[in-house]
């Protein structure tokens, strides 16, 4: 994907999310300073426009809350999100007074939630569970027409002729057919079908896909995912695509970024990150995954990691991985000053192969 | 090896609303000591149902309509729920269920929560012989034995599964089934509880019933395989011939339908439709109409299970002139 600075657009820079603790009585008692559960921690990437970008790590790594802070769904506590949209969308919003950065950027983080909402159209989400997240007393019909009447978009008539073109879009035909039904006489795939029809109806620039085929049988994941490369190649939008599983991350992302305890770790190229990675924990990640190869059979797995997750409310100081690490713990006296210290930047690593764009956070391949 | 378990053309029906939706319609295989079975296939195919059919445990409105199930010689599908309890549960076959970790008591130590398995089935264990039974299992499955006076909130998800199979071994089955052991866990506890599952078949020669939707997990521990579709079992054999050269459609397409960690990033292939409703089942072969290859007469007449060659069964037309003989 091009990476020319007006290709952007999304550019997400030191991004926190923290959840205040309950104190108690005898923290306030003592004077004891809020403690913070960090699901995003300083979190910096940037997506390309047509861009597919992968957030990948295991359950409470912070991705999820990643997207949804971006989105705005969740406030963040710090740092920038700025958001390239559309030139008709930018009029719009300097008409209601926010006035863009340099270069037809939005830090989303400075809109006011009053003022949102021109932003929402070029803003959507799909969401992992296609059986909670459409209503079920709607038909297919009102549950896409929704986003249009609310963004004031076309007479009815021609409302449903962009709901018969979604609907087509997304394989649901004949489209006058699904109209009327509801969410319960449709599967779990073609749930999900809609559920992206109701995401790209308002031809957004940026969609948010949160595990969309997680809960999906395996015979039809290869479909949605098609279907998501498909809007992409036709619209030219970027999506940010998150998900557990590495395997689904290297057939459908560019660009990956993975992320531990709130942090991305490693970022790059999608296949370079999971054919060759670098940072330990990327490792650990991929050695772990089975495949459906019978050569693996009752060969007990070396999966180079260490304990388990730590508590997101107390993470440990310095590298956040290195009480998991297992490099750490070989190559202990040298990196016994860094690692339990400070924390890593996202850096080259030192021996980079040409035209490698990946970053790495961690002192053992940055450090000189 | 000795075959500790045969099941003969079981059928097991759910009567609802609807009609009679066949949930497993006619499966037979054998299970033989230390031999780990993989069962895969799709939410609604029948993988869930046949386990529980194992154990005498099918859900109302669900019965086993027909077969039979032998184990060590008894037909457990005669037997009375007292009968099951007193012979087979937990003492020849016990499960670790889908979800189970999160099934644990919360008000109760792990350590009661697998002493209570000891009171009913083991009555005669004196208290002390029992709790240091309990302390040996959680050891053997990896875990401290100081666990056993935690609640289960205090543990991850790792730790909790680790303990459901604690519970399924206390007894000493022969087998233990194992619906999803894995699929809410992070791939990193995966891969530790397959270890264990591994570490346990190998050291205490277990038979384990794996089910799962996953075919990676099931190429981890799996010698066997039966591929399931629409209650119909479709393809069944040794482990490496059915990953490597399958004989049915429909495990070609899963096979193409999982997007690989290696390897040259292909188109991946997606089976288009949807199962059939069990309860109206198409009259040929369950699979017809999603299958790429399907002909004229798979639409009409159900293909049997073929035996072929290098000794494995197949539901599909298309091995009539390899297969010796027309089984199942």
């Amino acid at each position: 994907m091009a990476q020319a600075n007006g290709d952007i657009v999304l550019d997400v820079r030191d991004l926190k999310v923290w959840f205040p603790l309950r104190r108690s009585i005898s923290e306030i008692v003592t004077m004891k300073p809020r403690r913070y559960v960090k699901a995003v921690d300083g979190v910096t990437f940037k997506v390309a426009k047509g861009e597919v970008f992968c957030l990948v790590g295991e359950s409470g790594c912070g991705k999820t809350t990643t997207g949804k802070a971006i989105l705005r769904l969740v406030d963040p506590t710090g740092g920038q999100v700025l958001f390239k949209p559309k030139p008709e969308i930018l009029k719009e919003l300097e008409r209601r007074g926010i006035k863009p950065v340099d270069g037809g950027y939005v830090d989303l983080v400075r809109v006011p939630k009053g003022k949102f909402k021109p932003l929402r159209r070029e803003l959507q989400i799909v969401y992992q569970d296609p059986y909670g997240s459409l209503n079920p007393r709607f038909t297919i019909k009102r549950i896409l027409e929704d986003p249009l009447i609310i963004h004031g978009i076309g007479s009815p008539k021609e409302r449903e002729e962009m709901i018969a073109r979604i609907l087509e879009a997304v394989k649901l035909t004949p489209a006058s057919d699904f109209m009327t039904r509801y969410p319960h006489q449709l599967s779990g795939g073609q749930r999900q079908r809609v559920a992206i029809a109701r995401a790209f109806i308002l031809n957004p620039s940026l969609v948010v896909a949160d595990e969309p085929v997680s809960m999906l049988d395996v015979s039809i994941r290869a479909e949605i995912l098609e279907l998501l490369l498909d809007f992409r190649k036709k619209y030219g939008t970027s999506l940010i695509f998150i998900t557990h599983d590495l395997a689904v991350a290297r057939y459908i992302c560019d660009r990956i970024a993975v992320m531990y305890l709130g942090k991305i770790v490693e970022i790059g190229d999608a296949r370079r990150v999971i054919e060759e990675p670098v940072h330990p924990y990327t490792k650990a990640l991929v050695a772990a995954i089975p495949e459906p190869d019978p050569d693996n059979r009752l060969r007990i797995r070396e999966v180079p990691i260490k304990g388990e997750v730590p508590n997101a409310a107390s993470i440990p100081p310095g590298c956040r991985f290195h009480p998991r690490c297992v490099e750490y713990e070989q190559d202990k006296e040298r990196l016994d000053a860094l690692c339990p210290v400070k924390e890593p930047p996202l850096d080259r690593p030192i021996n980079a192969a040409p035209g490698d764009e990946r970053l790495v956070a961690c002192w053992r391949y940055i450090e000189k | 090896m000795a075959e500790l378990l045969r099941v003969e053309n079981l059928k097991t029906y759910y009567n609802t609303l609807r009609g009679i939706v066949r949930a497993v319609d006619g499966v037979s295989f054998t299970l033989r000591k230390g031999e780990v079975l993989g069962i895969a296939g799709e939410s609604g195919s029948g993988k869930s149902t046949l386990a529980w059919s194992l154990l005498g445990l099918v859900p109302p409105p669900g019965y086993v309509k027909e077969g039979h199930i032998y184990l060590d010689g008894m037909d457990i599908t005669r037997m009375s729920e007292a009968e099951l309890r007193k012979k087979v549960r937990w003492k020849k076959i016990s499960m670790v269920f889908q979800g189970a970790m999160n099934a644990l008591t919360p008000v109760y130590t792990v350590g009661r929560q697998i002493e209570e398995v000891f009171k009913i089935h083991a009555p005669h264990m004196g208290k002390q012989e029992v709790w240091n039974r309990i302390y040996e299992l959680l050891e053997s499955v990896g875990l401290h034995r100081s666990i056993a006076h935690r609640y289960p909130h205090e543990l991850s998800g790792g730790q909790k599964q680790r303990v459901v199979i604690a519970m399924a071994l206390a007894l000493e089955p022969d087998i233990v089934i194992a619906d999803e052991p894995t699929t809410a866990l992070d791939v990193v506890v995966q891969a530790q509880i397959l270890n264990l599952l591994k570490r346990l078949q190998r050291e205490k020669g277990l038979s384990i019933i794996l089910i799962t939707h996953d075919l990676g997990v099931i190429a981890e521990l799996a010698e066997t395989v039966m591929i399931m579709y629409a209650g119909k079992m479709v393809e069944y054999g040794p482990a490496d011939l059915v990953f490597t050269r399958p004989k049915h459609p429909y495990t070609e397409a899963l096979l193409k339908a999982i997007p690989r960690l290696r390897g040259p990033v292909d188109k991946l292939i997606y089976i288009p439709g949807q199962p059939p409703d069990l309860t109206r089942p198409p009259p040929g072969c369950k699979f017809a109409p999603r299958c790429p290859l399907a002909m004229d007469e798979c639409h009409e007449k159900e293909p049997p299970l073929f035996k072929l060659v290098d000794g494995r069964l197949s539901a599909c037309w298309l091995n009539r002139n390899e297969a010796l003989e027309a089984g199942g």
